[in-house]
């Protein structure tokens, strides 16, 4: 294993890592060494590494561009996680990092042949090659998607980390953490408003950070800010979306000493200042791909950051005076600097000039990098008047390139869609910003530190006055300060470097040149949004990042049109990509528990989530449920069914608003009888079911399935919105828990446990009581039979049920009680031949086509129940799907779902099938078309592989048919 | 047969010290070690006799002699009860000291104590925490406290009292079905672990 080491400079005071605290990280098989504050990518560039991945289509090497991931140069696998983004993730000790999109090494790629036959490949050109014939094109998807894919996942993988998510509510949320920003936040807390600021570096000072003349003064603000608890600042955090009603969303990456891997931010505020500052627009030239070119702020901040020499003979092609103090910072530190080849003629800054001269570093005015030489990186470059007629070339190993700077504008193009082309600065602005939203800084072409501070704290006052607070005196001090420091500056107009070439790239993602540009226009498609997509310029995921600006620009040039016709393409959400796990944020489970899930948990009950619950389904590893399901048929059993829905409905109006709702008469309910009803939907279709009772004069209590609990207030409010009717529901379904001893020893258990009257006289099949269980916990008992035995419903207060389900089993325990589970309870209903909805019903299904007809009372005068008419229209319909029992002709039982054919016509589907221990034999519910009802009728029940079981059309129900068991 | 005991929804894993039965449930006053910690506490307070009050002349009816707040996200903090007015027809009341109150029966109370779980966060950075749970802005400063929200912690519909918010000590109880109890702790006690959430007894209750 080969050990790398690196050589940093540090005793800069502007660096961000630490020479004293190394990290070892694994790379091709190598350990390397990279410094703490190091991200992946500079920590592999000090160790040598050159070609960090292969493009996505031709395969060609790519290197360091940016470190603001502008460019997809540096996504690499990390740790097992594809697409990690190298320039801005910080490197951790033991990181294991692997480059991508590489078949055989990054130098030697297999597929790297690909871009000889670029000349092949025009714009557009698996739209027109592959899909004739187009029988061919799914063939061609697979193969262009295994050699054109970036990064790979395993189907199983699990990603590892934390991650979090956190929704904030400020004053004034501030995207970008430079001068402007930092000035903006202290206009504002200056006022006593919350601010918070959101900055994509892991530390604040924007472009003053890495600059030896202004890195003190980034210090001082910092300081300055710091100091504020009405501040919150979230560094290493990329805003990533801006949404109706300041809403922003943001991630942010954490560190070791961080709770979290990432967390997703959101932060709502009343007004948000925009100090994103600039990026470097990509100057366009042949060759601009090869590794060794990279824009001004990335070789400086690679060595005033991280120490690192970029190069050791660098030429600069630059539009800019931060070029300028670049290549003098980097001689400084004792790179050779061959040549500055500034595209503009005049307007740099004469002090920096007199630098160059002085330090013998050859300077040329209207002259720009025109062609890269070199195969892996580069080994020279050709330089060019900007007319074309001169030129000459120069041995180098770093180019350092730029067409100037253009609004990190990725927030108003999100949010704004009147943009307009400012020639004074060459920016795409916002001809009106959205309202609460305020730019500053140099995005506006501010280029003086005095000014960019100055629009700052301009920003944020405006920023104030949207929360109220900043008065208009205030406001004009500040906007007439501006007014007396230096404005805006003039902005490059240069596109590309005037020679022609087939490998000058717009889009480094998707590897798209300039020739395809114009491929597209000369074929129509002659506006940046329709070019985009046919050339796919800028659908890669740093959206319009690198092409974002320059593709108009190169538009209007090749169309010979007005640059104004021409406007940068739309960008969205997420505006920068992250991990799905962040979005997804904290994994935790919500799930309810009913109050007695420790007993149960005790008893071995094997449990599974049923909606929001989490259910006793079994109690033992016999799914069969023999021994549950014998205990309640032979002796007596307990099911914990507190999910159950539980209401109260109160007030004058409360029968009616039930009868509207529910299907039966509710005027008969006497208030020592529970009534078994429906609900349906407005067409007729079941919905639930349950059990009303009436507690007194316009007070009742009803149950409903668990599934709709959740539902049945709103299902309530509104059907009855119109009536304007005084009645008011409690919810109470946690408020009670509930327990059905069920079993012929039902009644010998419960009696055990109150002195109330419970003989089946007394408290007969379907009554209602209200009585103590041992002298103190007042319950509600309905006498029912979901399960075809003798059974009692019992309701109580669910702080109660731990010391009632023990008592219960204590009582039980000389008839060897057992508490059955979900799955028990479904086979025992099955033989009784109840239904459960949404099992034995689907959308489809109305009341009639249960066999529940007779619950439906029609004469209501006050209120019409909901679905009154669609009950009508079908009850008497023909052809539809009805409920119906079977019993199998063979030994095996159908799979639920399963469909039932009739000459290989689908005629309906089984709904529950299960083996029935008290028939000794296999029983189901099914739904099919009505011809296939008649009992005796048999039917075919189509299985996996094509596999045919037999039934039998039965009566229902298949147990205890006369119900002698329940009532007696 | 066991003595009945009423049973909360939420337990902790702390080891309580002292405990007392009130209203029939055994409340932990103190747990094992709470002295020793610094950051914001939570206590589970479902003892706490909980009430829905609905009627559709709300502003006519008084409990105890309290009046019910006249607009809806008012509350009212007065001899020990918290009354908090949820829409035009329908309150909240939230017996704090634990006690029982005498309804007088034409008011339609529907005694919901055993259906809601209840939690105070007392402390510092208690905005901090719930923003990891909650979208709300529970901590703005155009409220005045104390003061109702309706609205989802851990995406579980949730009744917040912010009884008081000031830079160094921040109260906040809230109420929700009582089945999510435990799945609740977990989520809280996660999400505020990096500022040193720790489970306390009743006694360290203050409102």
């Amino acid at each position: 294993m080969k050990n790398k080491t690196t050589c940093r400079l540090n005793q800069l005071p502007t660096l961000k890592i630490n020479p004293n605290k190394s990290l070892s990280f694994f790379y091709q098989g190598q350990t390397f060494q990279g410094l703490f504050g190091d991200t992946i990518a500079t920590a592999l560039y000090a160790n040598g590494v050159r070609i960090f991945s292969r493009s996505i289509k031709y395969h060609r090497v790519r290197g360091l561009y940016s470190l603001d991931t502008q460019a997809g140069q540096c996504l690499m696998e990390v740790d097992g996680v594809p697409n990690v983004r190298a320039e801005n993730t910080l490197l951790q000790d033991g990181m294991v990092v692997a480059p991508q999109n590489i078949k055989g090494s990054p130098d030697w790629d297999w597929f790297g042949f690909l871009g000889l036959f670029s000349w092949a490949m025009p714009a557009g050109f698996y739209y027109r090659n592959f899909h004739k014939p187009y029988k061919l094109w799914p063939f061609f998807i697979d193969q262009i998607r295994k050699i054109a894919g970036i990064g790979v996942i395993k189907p199983d993988f699990k990603m590892p980390g934390k991650f979090d998510e956190q929704y904030i509510n400020t004053d004034v949320c501030i995207i970008g953490g430079g001068p402007s920003g930092i000035n903006a936040a202290l206009a504002a807390v200056s006022q006593g408003l919350k601010v918070v600021i959101l900055e994509s570096k892991p530390w604040l000072g924007g472009f003053y950070d890495y600059r030896i003349s202004h890195f003190t003064k980034a210090q001082e603000l910092v300081k300055q800010l710091s100091q504020n608890k009405q501040v919150r600042i979230f560094c290493h955090t990329f805003f990533n979306g801006f949404f109706n009603g300041n809403n922003i969303t943001a991630f942010q990456k954490g560190n070791k000493t961080d709770s979290f891997t990432e967390r997703y931010i959101e932060v709502r505020a009343k007004s948000i200042v925009i100090a994103t500052g600039c990026q470097e627009r990509p100057l366009i030239f042949d060759n601009n791909d090869l590794p060794g070119i990279m824009q001004i702020n990335c070789a400086h901040r690679l060595l005033h950051t991280y120490g690192i020499l970029p190069g050791e003979r660098a030429v600069f092609s630059v539009s800019h005076d931060l070029g300028l103090e670049s290549a003098l910072d980097l001689n400084a530190q004792g790179v050779k600097i061959l040549t500055i080849a500034d595209s503009r003629f005049d307007g740099q800054n004469p002090q920096l000039i007199a630098q160059l001269e002085k330090e013998n570093i050859p300077f040329l005015r209207g002259w720009v990098a025109a062609k890269a030489i070199g195969h892996k990186k580069i080994r020279g470059v050709r330089l060019s008047s900007l007319e074309g007629a001169k030129q000459h070339e120069l041995d180098c190993d770093l180019l350092v390139a730029s067409a100037g700077l253009t609004p990190a504008s990725a927030l108003y193009l999100a949010s704004s869609d009147n943009l307009y082309f400012d020639f004074h600065t060459g920016f795409y602005l916002p001809k009106k910003f959205p309202k609460l939203l305020h730019p500053a800084g140099r995005l506006l072409g501010f280029n003086d530190p005095s000014s960019i501070e100055a629009s700052g704290y301009l920003a944020g006052l405006k920023a104030a006055q949207d929360c109220g607070v900043a008065n208009d005196k205030q406001l004009q001090e500040a906007f007439e300060k501006l007014n007396t420091l230096p404005g805006t500056i003039t902005g490059s107009k240069l596109i590309q470097a005037p020679l022609k070439g087939s490998h000058k790239f717009v889009c480094l993602d998707e590897d798209v040149t300039v020739t395809h540009i114009e491929q597209g226009c000369d074929m129509g498609f002659d506006t940046p949004e329709i070019n985009k997509r046919f050339t796919a310029a800028g659908t890669g995921h740093t959206q319009g990042a690198i092409p974002g600006h320059n593709l108009p620009l190169l538009m209007a040039q090749y169309n010979a049109a007005p640059i104004e016709n021409f406007l940068p393409t739309k960008v969205r959400s997420p505006l920068i990509p992250t991990l799905l796990s962040t979005y997804a944020g904290r994994n935790h489970d919500m799930f309810k528990i009913t109050p007695v899930d420790g007993l149960l948990q005790k008893a071995g009950a094997i449990f599974r989530r049923i909606g929001v619950w989490k259910r006793a389904r079994y109690f033992s590893d016999d799914f069969s449920c023999q021994k549950e399901i014998e205990s309640v048929r032979n002796g007596v059993g307990l099911i914990d069914v507190s999910t159950l829905g539980k209401f109260r409905i109160f007030g004058p109006d409360a029968q009616k608003a039930l009868d509207r709702i529910y299907v039966g008469n509710m005027s008969q309910i006497s208030t020592k009888k529970a009534k078994y009803s429906a609900m349906c939907n407005e067409d007729g279709c079941l919905i639930d079911d349950g059990v009303i009772v009436k507690c007194n004069d316009n007070d009742y209590y009803f149950t409903t399935s668990t599934a709709r609990a959740s539902a049945t207030n709103e299902w309530f409010r509104y059907h009855t919105r119109y009536d304007n009717w005084d009645y008011h529901i409690v919810n109470l379904t946690d408020t009670y828990g509930a327990i059905n001893i069920a079993g012929p020893n039902a009644r010998k258990v419960l009696q055990k446990l109150t002195d109330a009257d419970i003989s089946n006289d007394a408290f007969p099949y379907l009554g209602y009581r209200e009585f103590l269980l041992n002298h103190s916990v007042p319950v509600r008992v309905m006498r029912l039979g979901f399960v075809g035995e003798l059974s009692y419903e019992i309701h109580i207060p669910a702080s109660m049920m731990e010391s009632v389900w023990e008592w219960i089993i204590d009582a039980g325990s000389e008839f060897n009680i057992q508490p059955f589970g979900v799955e028990a309870q479904n086979a025992l209903r099955l033989e009784k031949g109840h239904i459960i909805i949404g099992q034995e019903s689907e959308i489809r299904t109305t009341l009639h086509d249960l066999g529940l007809g007779v619950l439906w009372y029609k004469n209501k005068s006050d209120a019409k129940t909901v679905g009154y008419f669609a009950l009508k229209d079908t009850e008497h319909q023909k052809d539809r799907f009805k409920l119906c029992g079977f019993e199998i002709e063979d030994l095996e039982h159908p799979k639920d779902g399963s469909i039932i054919v009739e000459q290989n016509e689908i005629k309906g589907y089984v709904c529950t099938a299960r083996y029935s221990f008290a028939l000794k034999k296999e029983i189901g519910l099914s739904l099919v078309k009505s011809d296939l009802t008649i009992h005796g009728k048999h039917i075919e029940i189509f299985q996996e592989g094509g596999k045919r079981i037999f039934a039998t059309v039965v009566p229902l129900p298949f147990y205890d048919p006369k119900g002698l068991k329940l009532r007696n | 047969m066991k003595d009945l005991i009423r049973q909360s929804p939420i337990s902790f894993e702390a080891k309580p010290t002292k405990t007392s039965i009130i209203n029939g449930w055994e409340v932990v006053l103190t747990y094992d070690g709470e002295n020793q910690k610094s950051g914001p506490c939570i206590i589970d307070l479902s003892h706490i006799p909980k009430y829905d009050l609905q009627d559709k002349n709300l502003s006519k009816i008084k409990i105890s002699g309290i009046e019910i707040p006249d607009k809806a996200g008012e509350s009212t903090l007065q001899d020990n009860m918290l009354i908090n007015r949820m829409n035009n027809t329908q309150a909240s009341i939230w017996c704090l000291n634990g006690l029982e109150p005498n309804f007088s029966k034409e008011v339609f109370c529907t005694d919901i104590t055993d259906g809601k779980a209840m939690l105070a966060l007392i402390g510092k950075d208690l905005q901090c925490i719930f923003e990891k749970i909650t979208p709300i802005d529970l901590f703005s400063s155009s409220n005045k406290s104390p003061f109702l929200i309706q609205g989802q912690i851990l995406q579980v519909p949730c009744q917040i009292v912010v009884i008081r918010q000031t830079q160094d000590l921040s109260s906040v109880i809230f109420t929700f079905t009582r089945g999510f109890g435990n799945s609740m702790i977990e989520g809280i006690l996660d999400a505020g672990k990096e500022w040193g959430i720790y489970p306390a007894g009743m006694g360290n209750f203050l409102y």
